[in-house]
């Protein structure tokens, strides 16, 4: 485990101590404000119960009938207290403590019989209260009416799972956060710092860090540019020496070797005596993680808000489930060499997503659905990333970004309203749009080869992500009415556009660019077939893989690992796909979704021509 | 921990974060569990006023002569602290008695009838829950089992907000708290976890400032520098070559009489006699 693993596992398990603190607060707040409201609102039942019993109680005794005398009274408090009245013991006493009258609910044994003071009745588990028989200003007896005490207040069901999505969400918005801000403020000038140590190794000492003040690296960094200025210093002030005594000499000869040794300290390194120039990196490989996050929460957010109406639930264990699958997935997939990696992901993905509707009402399906969707975003890093290492972070950043984005649109649902998602979608997408502009620049100003540069390739992602979040609205109205079920597809199409966009980017990488000429009027096509005519979950899934298959989605995916201007392309997509989704709804969504496809489509036939015609390189 | 003051407002932000989704899943749970009480509240008024309208009902009497229903729908409202409203209703669907005097004689919503788009059936009665109120009620039969009229029971949605953002004062109070305890946690534990990596960059920064002062001074650095940046070592190596060849010819040209000298013995001589 190297020094900065070990610093960043403590800062992970110093937020996790932070985040619990406040959750362990809230929780707490809320059984106890529960319960108050639970004993307040029981007392007032009582209340009510007591008064229209005494108050039949006291006619019967105005009729001129002691109470002492009363005969029926069980009977009667049988008839007026049913379970929902809440009162699990009910006893009518003579002013001298005689009971005339007594009631248990069904299955309390315990309080048949016995004394029905306060104290007894406590030990059983009961509060009780005493109301008192009025008939012309006298007391005549009293009524005692006793709940249970071990009753949780109703509405309490599901809050303990609630709040462990709470939980979760914040540990994995946690994590993100401060991986971003360590990465950002540690690693990014570290690896500046260190390629400069490189660079010295090689002897050039023409470049400097650039302005790094800011951060725990800065004065380390600051500490390297005096050494590299104090070199350059020194070689200044021997190249000057050197040439006053070549011009200034009156021996021939001495000018000649003061000229050699010049050209011989020239030789020795490459130095900038005028001034250094910072040396701009690409520190792309840094933030495919922390963008992949980023991106497939707004992506999750954005198939919850349209999907589910804001009135269905997700349910809590496939957020869990997709981030263990998630990290299991990408461990598993390290394993594995290289080439094989993506085909294989890409094919488990597809095989499940195909398999998955026969199961969509088990409980099974589930984890099958989390492990398709972490295999899917795997297979798309895998083909993306020319480092293996990326890899599986990659996949297990993505796995954990759908998992927060389905546990904020869970508990947005719970609210009402779609605020939350909203903020965090925003919030998350200006992180990556200054993220990309941070991370990206220079790898564009260093003109990185694996950047798109055309226009049309720098459109591709935004209709990429347009394209993936308005298919899953447009395929609202097909879904089947159980929330169960429409949970489940959701999540399917999510994988099937994700895992068949990598299967085609494995074919376009392995085979020519036609491919994506090709099929994606082909995929349009059938979509448009299957799509209106489908009410059965398996139709509308192969047309979710179908649509999916689109080169768009797996190249903007691509365009993340390459680093560069691709990432506030497709934050922009994104915002692109979460406006359009909510707004317009599906019929729009499904006008715009065609006019996106067939941009894509547009812009992939275009790519190909020019390939064909080999004006087209990378 | 110089410079991961921002780390430490980021570990910050994480008790915000969380903070923020447990306050909004609070209120969301204990909105759930107020209004299933006062679901509940609302079931047992409908209960005490129908069972004796039903009474009086199966005897013969219809429910718009039983005007002491009116003294007991008051009371009841009353025993709520006005938190809910009754209304009984004639087989017309008209208001004949409510707590709510002003719609005595009006005719009531048809939702309130029971049977509506989104109401659920419960044993005895029904309920249904809008955005706007939370409404149980449960018909009065008679002696013929025919419908002679209906009790309705109703409570606010707003009234059940009110009281459920009042019963946050205690979690926001206990989460600023919380918040302030997290934040002495993120400085604390910011550093802590840091302090490894600050001294290794401060040792670092100080041996490299040395190497900064010994190279403008003309010396070598330390040999630890020279094993971390070899390349250092080897470019100082020929810089300290070049300035010693360098300082050799310009002592060698000094040493050497200039051209004119040699060519004139006595114009040398009177130069060193000068």
């Amino acid at each position: 485990m190297t020094a900065n693993t070990r610093t960043l596992a403590l800062l992970f398990m110093v937020a996790t101590a932070v985040v619990i603190v406040p959750w362990v607060t809230t929780a707490m707040s809320l059984v106890l404000s529960a319960a108050s409201l639970g004993r307040e609102s029981a007392a007032l039942r009582l209340e009510l119960v007591a008064g229209g019993i005494t108050r039949d109680i006291a006619e019967y005794v105005g009729a001129g009938i002691a109470l002492p005398d009363a005969v029926g009274l069980s009977d009667y408090l049988g008839e007026e207290l049913g379970p929902a009245e809440g009162v699990v013991i009910a006893a009518v006493e003579t002013p001298e403590g005689r009971v005339v009258g007594r009631w248990s609910a069904p299955g309390r044994l315990d309080l048949v019989s016995g004394a029905t003071d306060a104290a007894a009745l406590e030990q059983a588990g009961v509060v009780a209260a005493a109301f008192p028989v009025v008939v012309d200003g006298a007391v005549v007896g009293r009524l005692v009416l006793g709940r249970a005490t071990d009753v949780s207040p109703p509405g309490l069901d599901g809050a303990g799972l609630r709040f462990v999505v709470v939980l979760v969400t914040a540990l994995l918005l946690a994590g993100h956060m401060v991986l971003s801000t360590w990465r950002d403020l540690v690693e990014r000038p570290q690896q500046t710092v260190v390629a400069l140590q490189q660079r010295m190794a090689e002897r050039k000492f023409d470049a400097s860090s650039g302005d790094l003040r800011d951060g725990p690296v800065g004065p380390l960094a600051e500490a390297l540019n005096r050494l590299l200025v104090a070199v350059n210093d020194r070689v200044a002030r021997a190249h000057a020496y050197l040439l006053e005594v070549r011009d200034f000499s009156f021996n021939r000869d001495a000018a000649a070797a003061a000229g050699q040794l010049g050209d011989h300290l020239t030789r020795s390194g490459a130095f900038a005596p005028d001034g250094l120039v910072p040396l701009r990196l690409d520190h792309g490989g840094l933030a495919v993680g922390p963008a992949t996050f980023r991106i497939t929460l707004v992506a999750a957010i954005a198939a919850g808000m349209v999907m589910t109406g804001g009135d269905a639930s997700i349910p809590p264990v496939a957020a869990v489930t997709a981030a263990v699958a998630g990290a299991a997935a990408g461990a598993f997939l390290r394993l594995l060499p290289p080439v094989p990696r993506p085909a294989f992901a890409a094919g488990l993905a597809a095989a499940i997503i195909v398999v998955l509707p026969v199961f969509h009402e088990a409980l099974f399906a589930l984890p099958l659905l989390a492990l398709a969707t972490a295999a899917a975003v795997a297979a798309v890093a895998g083909v993306a990333s020319r480092h293996p290492a990326i890899t599986a972070g990659t996949a297990v950043h993505g796995a954990l970004g759908l998992s927060a984005g389905a546990g904020v649109v869970h508990l947005e649902s719970l609210v009402g309203g779609t605020w939350m998602s909203w903020v965090v979608a925003i919030l998350a997408l200006v992180g990556l749009a200054l993220q990309g502009s941070r991370f990206g620049t220079a790898a564009a100003a260093r003109g990185n080869a694996g950047v798109p540069q055309r226009p049309l390739a720098l459109a591709l992602p935004i209709v990429a992500w347009a394209g993936a979040g308005l298919w899953l609205a447009a395929v609202t109205p097909f879904m089947p009415g159980a929330a169960f079920g429409t949970i489940v597809l959701w999540g399917a199409h999510l994988a099937a556009a994700v895992g068949a966009g990598a299967m085609l980017l494995v074919l376009y990488r392995w085979r020519s660019r036609m491919v994506a000429v090709v099929t994606i009027p082909a995929a349009l096509a059938v979509a448009a077939v299957v799509a209106p005519l489908a009410d059965a979950p398996l139709a509308v899934t192969i047309g979710g893989l179908v649509i999916g298959a689109a080169a768009p989605a797996a190249r903007g995916l691509q365009a993340l690992d390459d680093g560069g201007t691709a990432w506030p392309w497709a934050s922009l997509a994104a915002i692109l796909g979460v406006v359009a989704g909510w707004v317009t709804g599906p019929v729009g969504a499904a006008g715009l979704l065609v006019l996106c496809a067939l941009a894509a489509a547009a812009a992939a036939a275009a790519e190909g021509a020019l390939a064909l015609r080999g004006g087209l390189k990378r | 921990m110089r410079g991961f003051g921002r780390l430490a407002i980021t570990v910050w932000l994480c008790a915000a974060v969380v903070l923020a989704l447990a306050l909004a899943t609070f209120f969301a749970t204990l909105e759930e569990v107020k209004t299933r009480l006062a679901l509940d509240q609302l079931e047992t008024l409908v209960n005490r006023v129908e069972g004796p309208a039903a009474a009086r009902a199966a005897l013969g009497y219809p429910l718009e002569y039983q005007a002491d229903l009116q003294a007991l729908v008051d009371s009841l409202s009353l025993a709520v602290k006005r938190g809910a409203d009754i209304y009984i209703l004639d087989a017309a669907g008209v208001v004949v008695f409510a707590s709510e005097h002003e719609r005595i004689g009006a005719a009531a919503p048809t939702e309130w009838l029971g049977g509506a788009a989104g109401s659920a059936e419960v044993a005895g009665g029904w309920t249904r829950e809008t955005a706007a109120e939370n409404v149980v009620g449960a018909a009065v039969v008679n002696a013929f089992g025919e419908r002679s009229g209906t009790v309705v029971a109703r409570a606010l949605r707003r009234d059940v907000i009110i009281e459920v953002i009042s019963a946050m004062r205690l979690p926001v109070i206990v989460g600023g708290l919380a918040l302030a305890v997290a934040a002495v946690l993120a400085v604390a534990g910011t550093a802590l976890a840091t302090r490894t990596a600050a001294a290794r960059n401060a040792a670092a920064a100080e041996d490299l400032e040395a190497a900064a002062a010994a190279v403008s001074a003309g010396k070598t650095p330390s040999d630890a520098i020279l094993k971390a940046l070899p390349g250092l070592g080897d470019v100082l190596r020929r810089l300290r070559t070049v300035e010693e060849e360098v300082r050799r010819l310009d002592r060698s040209q000094a040493a050497e009489p200039p051209p004119r000298a040699a060519a004139d013995p006595a114009a040398a001589r009177r130069g060193e006699a000068a």
